[in-house]
């Protein structure tokens, strides 16, 4: 529930559900790496649209679920040029705004914490120049803000405090710059490889991005610059987030403020965009929930790039006979491979069929008629897709960068996870194959929640999968078997 | 893709129904309490003005139509279309279901001439009725197909007496699905996924063995543990999808809770369970309806891609999506989001234009399954 009220010489009411897929009326997008304040600037955008004449944008705090009704009650009275209201423990419940701050330094309200009202009215004074008053409901208190909520959100304490070091950085830099206006914004979205494919090619396809940088992990430098994403890169030298949960990203968020140094956050605005949303709860894909974060407005879901062609696309040069495929089939974990005997069973049947495949990285596998290739690397890889009609990867960086960045004829593979925020989209040269199981998307890292396995049961059959491979290749390259 | 959910059509001006529930208790520690009605109260279908926001809700959610029962009463067909007809159209309309189990003239192979006759009888039910067809056709599932003597016979019988009728033809459903698709070749369209009391695929969680049984007569335990069966929802759900492309042409069931002890007295009720001993888990509830969805919009034509859920308001076998007050709105919600997103993914996925031909999927099937053979 996201809610607020425009007002005038009149009030009108606004109540938003995030969307489940239809964005109706009264639905906001939804998107896991846009942070709270980005949805403060939604809110007040679409009620700026639906209520030209509004001289004041009420926005509830978007971390809460809160009616129009709600946020009446607890609007101050006479009504300030700009305020905020909070619990008895100075968390934000409403945000009053000024109509002037949808203008061109609406970008800055990325800064706001969402999380402290001292903080938030400090910033919103410094960001408008004009006095923002407070008033605190003494007899409400929200209470510890637990670590996930029904409606999505995951921002427990140090989480908060990420917040907290974003609008308190926003701050010092407006107190200690006068040209602080001129000064870009940058996301924090360092990794991982497949998400550093999402938001550049997200980023090209924002119409005005409220972000110009993009903080990355050194190591991620060929796919930024393979992806050729439009925000300029901030590059972090710090090995990216470790997978196994032993460092927090709060934790990792204050080591690279340190790494990244003086030069870097005496220069930039700095806005945490990793994931505060859980992901899988929302149906868009993240290349969507990307554009969103950096500033897109959707209302509509044909504006969404998943129901359009994509921005990119290729295809192989080559005859189209022999056919040749390249598989990823390996995906760091056992769960998340491509069953031994799944690919044992899939290699004989291509190569009986008279197609060439080729499969990354898997030697143990030339036994069944593939040929393992090493494809490593982003250039590699690149090389190597170029020489195949069809890519078939698992739901992992190879899979992205080869749909999204390259727009090459692919086919993926999802187990534990779902198509739908990590597939290719437009179906175009394009299929997603998994097994339809209801247990899917479960999202186990490890072994298989329901049978117990290490492998996944989700994953399509070999035959369904080269049914999905033929019907790609006679798409894109009019090739039906002999 | 059409979203069709079971309707129960008992409650009615009498109250019966309703006072049923009301006073219905559990026998059994182990049971699931029934819920009631909050929002939409306990209504009375016979009122319109009661009847609009049932319809207004389901259509809120996604949903195109409702599936009702017909019912044979002294020679004649009946069911409750004519209660929900006004609120019927071209975005939402109704299935029937035929419940066959009790009608014996069906039984016997040898009474062709009668169940000519209670065929034309049936189809007269169907005349007048806002159906929501497929494929072109008025929806009837054949509640027990295995107690027709005659399938393919009886079947033929149906389908003459729409055409004597002049109805656009029937779309006949069979509520079976465990025996490799016998149906399909018996006069029945498709087959529909049977209700969890006729679900084998998976084992129940407490299976029961002679201990238990002696346990049980000598009071050391609940009956129910020998009595009821009671399945994981999550191996159930999984199990529901798992490799049903082999079972023949197999429409999707889906069921969010169930517990039907309150219509088995003398004990043997089925019960879903979800984790933690709850009745019902949204969320996989919700995943349960978006991967029936997805696959039903894969493996079947555009005109009969239907999903079904169990139920709408089937508040004697807990598993009604209606707001209640134990549940308020969660699982009406997690209905709705689930057909929303369902509706969105297959939007993204569009028609696959060059999908291969049969031909060759059986050809590449056959090719999988030597090579697995020898793989084994």
């Amino acid at each position: 529930m996201l809610a607020g009220l425009a007002i005038s010489d009149r009030a009108q009411g606004f109540d938003f559900r995030f969307s489940k897929g239809s964005l109706r009326q009264g639905e906001i997008f939804d998107s896991a790496t846009s942070p709270p304040a980005r949805y403060i600037i939604e809110v007040a955008r679409r009620m700026n649209r639906a209520f030209p004449e509004a001289t004041h944008l009420v926005v509830g705090n978007p971390l809460l679920p809160l009616r129009a009704e709600q946020i009446a009650k607890w609007l101050p009275q006479p009504l300030a040029a700009a305020a905020i209201v909070s619990d008895a423990a100075d968390f934000p419940l409403l945000y009053v705004l000024p109509r002037s701050v949808l203008g061109p330094r609406q970008k800055y309200l990325l800064a706001l914490s969402g999380v402290d009202c001292d903080l938030d009215r400090r910033l919103l004074e410094a960001l408008t120049g004009i006095e923002v008053a407070r008033h605190r409901l003494g007899s409400l208190t929200i209470g510890s803000y637990p670590l996930t909520t029904a409606e999505g959100w995951f921002q427990g304490s140090a989480r908060q405090a990420v917040l907290k070091v974003t609008a308190a950085h926003a701050l010092s830099l407006i107190e200690a710059r006068a040209d602080w206006d001129r000064l870009p914004v940058a996301a924090f979205h360092p990794y991982h490889a497949g998400s550093i494919v999402f938001f550049a090619v997200a980023s090209l396809d924002v119409d005005t991005p409220l972000v110009e940088r993009h903080i990355i992990c050194s190591s991620y430098r060929d796919i930024a610059e393979a992806c050729g994403g439009r925000l300029e890169p901030i590059w972090l030298d710090l090995p990216h987030l470790p997978r196994d949960g032993s460092v927090g990203e709060p934790q990792y968020f204050s080591r690279s403020l340190d790494r990244l140094g003086a030069q870097v956050t005496g220069e930039n605005f700095i806005i945490f965009m990793r994931y505060s949303r859980a992901s899988s709860a929302s149906p868009f894909h993240m290349i969507d929930q990307d554009r969103f974060t950096l500033g897109q407005s959707f209302e509509r879901v044909e504006q969404l790039r998943q129901l359009q062609p994509p921005l990119r696309s290729d295809r192989c040069t080559l005859p189209p006979v022999p056919l040749k495929v390249l598989f990823q089939v390996t995906g760091g974990v056992s769960i998340k491979n491509y069953p031994l005997d799944y690919c044992k069973t899939l290699f004989r049947v291509l190569d009986r069929m008279g197609i060439v495949a080729s499969v990354i990285g898997r030697p143990d596998l030339e036994p069944y008629g593939v040929t393992s290739i090493d494809a490593g690397e982003t250039d590699s890889l690149t090389a190597a897709v170029r020489q195949h009609h069809v890519f078939v990867g698992l739901d992992s960086f190879p899979h992205h960068f080869v749909r999204n960045a390259l727009g090459w004829p692919t086919v993926g593979l999802f187990g534990t996870t779902s198509a739908r925020n990590f597939g290719g989209g437009w179906n175009a040269h394009y299929r997603d194959a998994d097994a339809g199981l209801a247990c899917h998307p479960c999202g186990a890292e490890s072994r298989c929640p329901v049978y117990g396995g290490k492998e996944c049961v989700n994953y399509a059959r070999p035959d369904d999968l080269i049914a999905a491979v033929l019907s790609v290749a006679e798409q894109a390259y009019g090739f039906r078997p002999e | 893709m059409q979203i069709f959910a079971f309707f129960d059509s008992s409650f009615g001006s009498d109250e019966a129904a309703w006072r049923r529930l009301r006073e219905a208790r559990p026998i059994s520690r182990q049971h699931f309490s029934l819920n009631l009605p909050s929002s939409l109260g306990q209504y009375d279908l016979n009122r319109q003005d009661q009847v609009a926001p049932i319809v207004g809700l389901a259509r809120k959610a996604g949903i195109d139509g409702f599936v009702l029962d017909l019912v044979e009463a002294d020679g004649d067909y009946r069911h409750a279309g004519a209660l929900l007809a006004p609120f019927c159209g071209s975005e939402f309309g109704l299935a029937l279901r035929w419940c066959n189990k009790s009608e014996p003239l069906w039984r016997d192979p040898a009474d062709a001439v009668r169940q000519m006759e209670q065929a034309e009888r049936l189809v007269a039910a169907l005349r007048d009725f806002p159906a929501r067809r497929i494929d072109g056709r008025i929806p009837l599932i054949v509640q027990a197909p295995e107690t027709l003597a005659a399938p393919a016979a009886q079947t033929a019988m149906l389908r003459m007496a729409a055409e004597r009728a002049g109805l656009s033809g029937l779309y006949l459903i069979a509520s079976r699905a465990e025996d490799q698709g016998r149906f399909l070749s018996q006069g029945f369209d498709c087959l529909l996924d049977p209700p969890p009391q006729d679900w084998h695929s998976c084992q129940p969680s407490n299976r029961a063995s002679g201990l238990d049984y002696l346990e049980v007569m000598a009071g050391l335990r609940d009956s129910v543990d020998y009595l009821d069966r009671f399945f994981p929802y999550l191996s159930f759900s999984v199990s529901r999808m798992a490799k049903r492309d082999q079972r023949g042409k197999c429409l999707p069931l889906v069921f969010g809770a169930f517990h039907d002890w309150l219509d088995h007295p003398e004990g043997g009720a089925t019960h879903l369970v979800a984790s933690g001993q709850r009745a019902i888990d949204t969320q996989l509830f919700g995943m349960f309806i978006e991967n029936a969805m997805l696959w039903t919009h894969r493996n079947f034509s555009p005109a009969e891609r239907v999903v079904f859920l169990h139920s709408w308001n089937c508040w004697f076998d807990g598993s009604q999506m209606e707001p209640s007050l134990l549940d308020g709105d969660l699982v009406y919600n997690t209905v709705r989001a689930a057909i929303d997103r369902g509706r969105y993914v297959i939007r993204t996925r569009g028609e696959s234009p060059a999908d291969i031909d049969d031909l060759l999927k059986e050809r590449i099937a056959v090719l999988c399954r030597l090579a697995g053979e020898g793989a084994a």
